[in-house]
């Protein structure tokens, strides 16, 4: 997301190239892990990523402390 | 079953057959009569040599001379004692000193010989003939008739066993063929109302025996076998029809629902719409990965891999998930087992059944997944403490679209489970469901 960003990444583009899974899954691994991943985030000061409904994410640069 | 006509392979088998039995039979006829014809030889000159010997027997001590030997001769004519056997003495002149017999001179030892009976019947015999000392020789001759009539049903036996040799290996080979070709209409019968589309038809086994009995055993063992194959595959496409028919239906009705109002309230139909479409597509994206799993086909990336690694990697990724639907993950001892697979797929085999448990376990189910190392193989083993199935369910589940007791109302392809099995059997291993008590275990063994 680093490398995309202020760019949308959708579900599947996560999917395939951090996970290497070339499968659908049925449940919301990707929507899961991500919001384990803000919660942490929050945790340490900072919600750069932010969710667009339908599309994917976007790693806002300018919210990077 | 009527009893068929030979095939014309199996007449012209039966010919070659009898003929060859009969050569083999005229063949030990001949060595048997050969060996007979040698043996009445051998007595022959055992009784030559045993009467030579007795009129030659020393007389007072002195060898015998030619006057003792025709002395004796004389004596042995006047008995007039039917014999086989008559004797004489020959001077160094050929003249007969001895004897009634006129033969040529014969040389010195055995010897076959030609005389004519006072019948004026010619006969052939056998001589021994003992040169004495004085120069004259002493001929014992033996009629060798058992020899002579042994030559004379000679031709009458070949011919007899020849005829009935021929006739027994013809009888042979057609009992055999008849009783083999009966024993192959039970195969051929039951083959023919299989094509006929019985496919419950089996070969009737209980009038056969021996290898016939194995063969049929094993065809229907192959029979068993595929009469479940195909009737699962009856099964799979009939499910898949109804599976198919039930969103695509919903589907129509969303559509046909949506023309007459406007485009606001069409935002959430075609949400809905979206969804259905999805869950088809789920379905045939499941059943062309399991097609190609079950056919071998799949485009394989087969490696060493780290079982360890990639059970702990799942466990990672899916943590959250489980949490998200109320339940817990945690990663059990996991030993380093490394095997040969395609890390795509078992990681695919490890989500879906780690989904299964998210989806179809009630909020507050402990899943654990643990790596064994086994003399078998490695074992991954996913056990949760859930309500677990029946032991009738544990067999059915696996079966394709089919579903748990509890899961009816719920999303899915109701192939998982199967793509899970096919995955284990791509890699050689096997899928195995058990009770945890409570919940499910299922242990996946990967041979090493």
């Amino acid at each position: 997301m680093m490398r995309h960003a202020d760019r949308v990444v959708t579900r599947d583009m996560l999917l395939e190239h951090v996970w290497g899974y070339a499968f659908a899954p049925t449940t919301n691994i990707v929507e899961s892990n991500m919001s384990r991943l803000r919660t942490r985030l929050v945790e340490l000061g900072v919600d750069p990523i932010e969710t667009q409904r339908g599309h994917g994410y976007v790693l806002r640069s300018g919210a990077c402390a | 079953m009527k009893a068929r006509a030979f095939p014309l392979g199996l007449g012209r088998l039966a010919v070659q057959f009898g003929a060859l039995f009969a050569l083999a039979m005229l063949a030990m006829g001949l060595v048997v009569f050969l060996v007979a014809q040698q043996r009445i030889a051998r007595r022959i000159d055992d009784a030559l040599e045993y009467h030579s010997s007795k009129y030659l027997a020393p007389d007072h001590g002195q060898p015998a001379s030619s006057a003792v030997i025709a002395a004796r001769i004389a004596a042995w004519q006047a008995q007039k004692a039917l014999s086989e056997r008559t004797y004489i003495l020959l001077g160094r002149d050929g003249r007969v000193l001895a004897g009634r017999l006129r033969i040529p001179l014969p040389p010195p030892g055995f010897s076959q010989v030609r005389y004519v009976s006072r019948a004026h019947v010619v006969h052939r015999g056998r001589a021994l003939a003992t040169r004495l000392p004085d120069g004259s020789l002493f001929v014992v001759v033996q009629h060798s008739e058992a020899s002579e009539s042994l030559e004379a049903i000679l031709p009458g036996v070949v011919l007899a066993i020849f005829a009935s040799a021929l006739l027994a290996g013809l009888a042979a080979t057609m009992l055999f063929a008849r009783q083999t070709a009966l024993r192959l209409a039970e195969t051929q019968a039951a083959a023919d109302a299989i094509a006929r589309g019985d496919l419950s038809r089996r070969i009737a086994t209980e009038r056969l025996d021996g290898m016939f009995a194995a063969q049929a055993a094993s065809l229907n063992r192959m029979l068993d076998r595929m009469e479940d194959m195909v009737n699962a595959q009856r099964q799979f496409s009939s499910a898949l029809a109804h599976d198919l028919r039930t969103p695509l239906t919903r589907l129509r009705g969303l559509l046909s629902s949506a023309q007459p109002t406007g485009a606001a309230v069409n935002d959430g139909l075609i949400e809905r719409a979206e969804r259905e479409c999805a869950s088809v597509i789920a379905i045939f994206d499941a059943l062309l990965r399991l097609a190609e799993l079950e056919t071998g086909r799949h485009p394989t990336a087969v490696a060493p891999l780290d079982l360890g690694t990639l059970v702990a990697d799942v466990a990672e990724t899916m943590e959250p998930v489980l949490a998200d639907h109320g339940g817990a993950l945690r990663l059990g001892p996991v030993d380093a087992a490394v095997v040969r697979a395609d890390a795509g797929l078992v990681n695919q085999l490890l989500v879906n059944l780690l989904e299964n448990v998210a989806t179809h376990t009630p909020p507050g189910t402990t899943a654990t997944l643990r790596v064994e190392r086994a003399r078998e193989g490695a074992v991954v083993v996913l056990a949760d403490d859930g309500p677990g199935l029946a032991s009738e369910d544990r067999s059915r589940v696996m079966r394709p679209f089919e579903r748990g007791p509890e899961s009816a109302g719920r999303r899915g392809s109701g192939l998982g489970l199967s793509i899970a099995q096919a995955i284990v059997r791509f890699h050689g291993g096997t899928l195995a469901l058990a009770d945890n008590a409570p919940g499910l275990e299922v242990r996946m063994t990967f041979p090493a």
